[in-house]
């Protein structure tokens, strides 16, 4: 708490102006404050520690690091309040940790991310991490592929208040995870993501004493993602399942959640009048299958998890209309309804229109390839009331009686998006004087709309928040008519075959689209799935054979 | 009584129905009065008191914790002061009406609060104190922000002269801290030599 003679002028906070000025009017008194009159001197020492570090959560990360070099206890207060760190885990740290370690040590959420070109920590690295990070709630790994079933496993047992595991690119497999669910047995949320080890010989996974607290199962890129099975049929409390472009089949193991108590061999269950006697005390509230092998039996199976809110089916050609009644007829919870049809026509308007029958608690739907037509999406329109996010893209039968119609009857519709449409003016002109609680609205490489529709819809609703640029590169806009945590559909594809030609690496998921997109300039006139239906039917190739 | 009585005969109306009438208006009135006047003394360091709405004061946590204890009492605070409790009385008046939401106390820093924030570092660090240790969330929210609107953007040698804050540490030590362990840490980069 030094008294530094300050040789510079204080432009900011000119003291003796200020102190003069007030003590003048009698408001701060020289008893009160006596050592003002000497020099400018530290006030921060006068803070707390607490208030301090409360002040430096309000920094970004930058100015955060500039004002932990400020001075001796600013750094104290900093490390001591510092939470969540991500470090580069290349093996060269190593002889870093114990001070890095010292001076960051309250963190419990950490991130240890190495990059292809660099060799990781090791499991001794690890280890030691564990041992100094005693309140460890969450772990993220990344590329750390030094890292083995034995290192895994003993980090596993010194966590134990270890609550969420995201692991992507490692080598470890079906020993390690096992471990972690042994050991970490308040374990929430496990997301796996190109797990070299969990291969075809992979032991099975689950369900270990965190089968309990688990709500969250995440699985992406896995060669044999069914090995989780008892994993995901055990857990008693899960709320959430995600299965992303991972191979084989997945019918049985939805059927072996769905009806815990059959043997998965069931057949098409055509009369659906005995659901309910069948159905376990699942607690499933969100389910997300992308890109992966399931038919009608698998969404039939999903549909005894009454409790379902939100549903993604994404790009899952075996799945048809009848899947999506069996699911609306027995899910009457459901709020939340992505479907990417791929454009294969087998889901349209029969399954939209039991949807509209059955669900009404309906607040999102997001239709992508799906050929709906004026008869689904009226109904949807008079019976989901309660209708608020509502986005229809690169459908060739979505037109003006759709739209206009949709704009007459959706009360409650706040956010909107119509993209790679066959819709005119006209569509604008009906929304323009309907749908009364319109907020935003998000129009997009929709031909037949002109610029001057964009400008009189902005004299009409003056209120509303109104996109309708026609040429810009736009990527993720799905994730931007749905509330938070929807995953982002059109994010994901750089990602999955770094072989990809043409697909950069090095940027983040938005920049990489925007590249992508650039780069595909012959693509530039058609729509979003399109180009990426191209890209995935190449990516199928290479990443069969790149294992 | 008598009053009523003689008002209600010359407007010729029934005098009943009006005596009932004025008496639950005047125990309404009476019962909403003592709500208003509900004060709470406060006595800072320098022995000062303070009479404050109690809804005004018990925006403070700690304030409110005590109010309870002392049950009608004097409410002592032995580390405030009475030019920076004025002050923070001053706040919580205008916010009493409010609510919780951080939030919106962030923007209206931006607007109606930006002045009473023009204030010196010694001020505004004593408004921070004061608000910790009285536990008003809200204007300890707006402190803060305020601090950080001083600081934000600032390399480290520029918050030192800002603050009057003295280095502390050797050549050495700031080397090691900067280099080598910022090396390792993601979103430290700016700093790296390599």
């Amino acid at each position: 708490m030094g008294q530094s003679p300050s040789a510079t002028v204080d432009r900011e906070n000119s003291l003796s102006d200020r102190f003069s000025i007030l003590s003048s009017s009698g408001f701060i008194s020289s008893e009160e404050f006596p050592d003002e009159i000497v020099a400018n001197r530290d006030y921060t020492a006068e803070i707390p520690d607490e208030c301090l570090a409360y002040v430096f959560q309000f920094l970004g990360p930058g100015d955060r690091n500039q004002c932990s070099l400020v001075c001796k206890r600013w750094l104290s207060v900093d490390g001591e309040s510092r939470h969540r760190l991500s470090l580069n885990a290349h093996s060269e740290i190593v002889a870093l940790l114990p001070s890095l370690f010292t001076r960051f040590d309250s963190v419990t959420k950490l991130a240890l991310r190495c990059s292809r070109k660099s060799l990781s920590l090791t499991d001794d690295a690890l280890v030691m991490i564990s041992i100094r990070c005693r309140n460890l709630t969450r772990l993220k790994l990344r590329g750390c592929r030094e890292i083995s079933d034995e290192g895994m496993s003993a980090f596993a047992q010194n966590s134990k208040n270890l609550r969420k595991l995201s692991c992507g690119s490692c080598m470890f497999g079906a020993k390690a995870l096992n471990a972690v669910l042994d050991y970490c047995w308040n374990l929430e949320e496990l997301s796996v993501k190109r797990l070299r080890g969990i291969h075809d010989g992979a032991e099975p996974i689950g369900p270990g004493a965190a089968a309990s607290s688990l709500k969250m199962i995440c699985l992406k890129e896995l060669v044999n993602g069914q090995s989780f099975e008892p994993l995901m049929i055990r857990s008693k409390n899960l709320k959430t399942l995600k299965i992303i472009h991972c191979l084989g089949d997945w019918d049985r193991v939805l059927q072996l959640i769905g009806n815990p108590n059959g043997n998965g061999k069931e057949k098409l269950n055509f009369n659906n009048n005995n659901n309910n006697s069948n159905c376990g005390s699942n607690s499933l509230m969100e389910i997300h299958l992308e890109r992966i092998q399931v038919s009608d039996i698998g969404l039939s199976a999903i549909s005894k998890s009454a409790k379902i809110e939100n549903l993604h089916i994404v790009k899952t050609p075996e799945c048809s209309n009848y899947g999506l009644v069996c699911v609306a007829e027995n899910c009457k919870l459901l709020r939340k309804l992505h479907i990417d049809g791929w454009r294969t026509n087998r889901i349209g308007d029969e399954g939209l229109v039991a949807v509209a029958k059955h669900c009404f608690n309906l607040q999102e739907l997001v239709l992508i390839g799906v050929n709906a037509t004026y008869l689904s999406l009226a109904a949807i329109a008079s019976n989901c009331t309660k209708l608020e996010r509502l986005a229809l893209c690169g459908s060739g039968t979505i037109g003006d009686a759709e739209i206009s119609c949709i704009a007459e009857k959706c009360m409650a519709l706040k956010k909107l998006c119509i993209k790679g449409c066959p819709i005119s003016n006209i569509s604008i002109g009906a929304l323009g004087c309907g749908c009364p609680s319109l907020v935003k609205i998000k129009v997009r490489k929709c031909r037949g709309v002109s610029s001057e529709a964009g400008e009189w819809l902005r004299e009409q609703r003056g209120s509303m928040v109104i996109n309708m640029d026609a040429c810009e590169i736009d990527g993720g806009f799905e994730a931007s008519v749905s509330d938070g945590g929807v995953h982002e559909i059109g994010v994901e594809f750089p990602q999955v075959v770094g072989q990809v030609t043409g697909a950069d690496t090095s940027t983040s998921g938005n920049g990489r689209l925007a590249l992508l997109r650039s780069k595909l300039g012959l693509f530039a006139g058609r729509n979003l799935v399109a180009c990426t239906l191209r890209r995935w039917s190449n990516a199928d190739d290479n990443f069969n054979g790149n294992l | 009584m008598a009053f009523t009585w003689s008002k209600t005969i010359y407007m010729g109306l029934d005098p009943i129905f009006l005596t009932e009438l004025s008496i639950s208006i005047i125990i309404f009135s009476t019962i909403a009065s003592s709500k208003k006047s509900r004060v709470s003394k406060i006595k800072t360091a320098d022995n000062e008191i303070f009479e404050v709405e109690e809804a005004v004061a018990t925006m403070s946590n700690t304030i409110k914790i005590m109010a309870g204890d002392c049950s009608g009492g004097v409410i002592p605070l032995n580390n405030v002061h009475s030019t920076i409790f004025a002050r923070v009385i001053e706040w919580c008046k205008k916010h009493v009406d409010d609510g919780e939401d951080l939030e919106y106390y962030k923007g209206a820093l931006k607007n109606c609060d930006a002045t009473f924030f023009e204030v010196d570092q010694a001020v505004l660090y004593h408004l921070l104190t004061t608000a910790n240790s009285l536990d008003i969330k809200p204007l300890l929210h707006q402190g803060c922000q305020r601090f950080v609107d001083m600081i934000n953007g600032k390399t480290v040698e520029e918050i030192r002269q800002l603050l009057h804050i003295k280095n502390d540490f050797t050549n050495e030590e700031e080397d090691e801290t900067r280099k080598k362990l910022w090396s390792s840490v993601v979103g430290m980069n700016s700093f790296i030599l390599l």
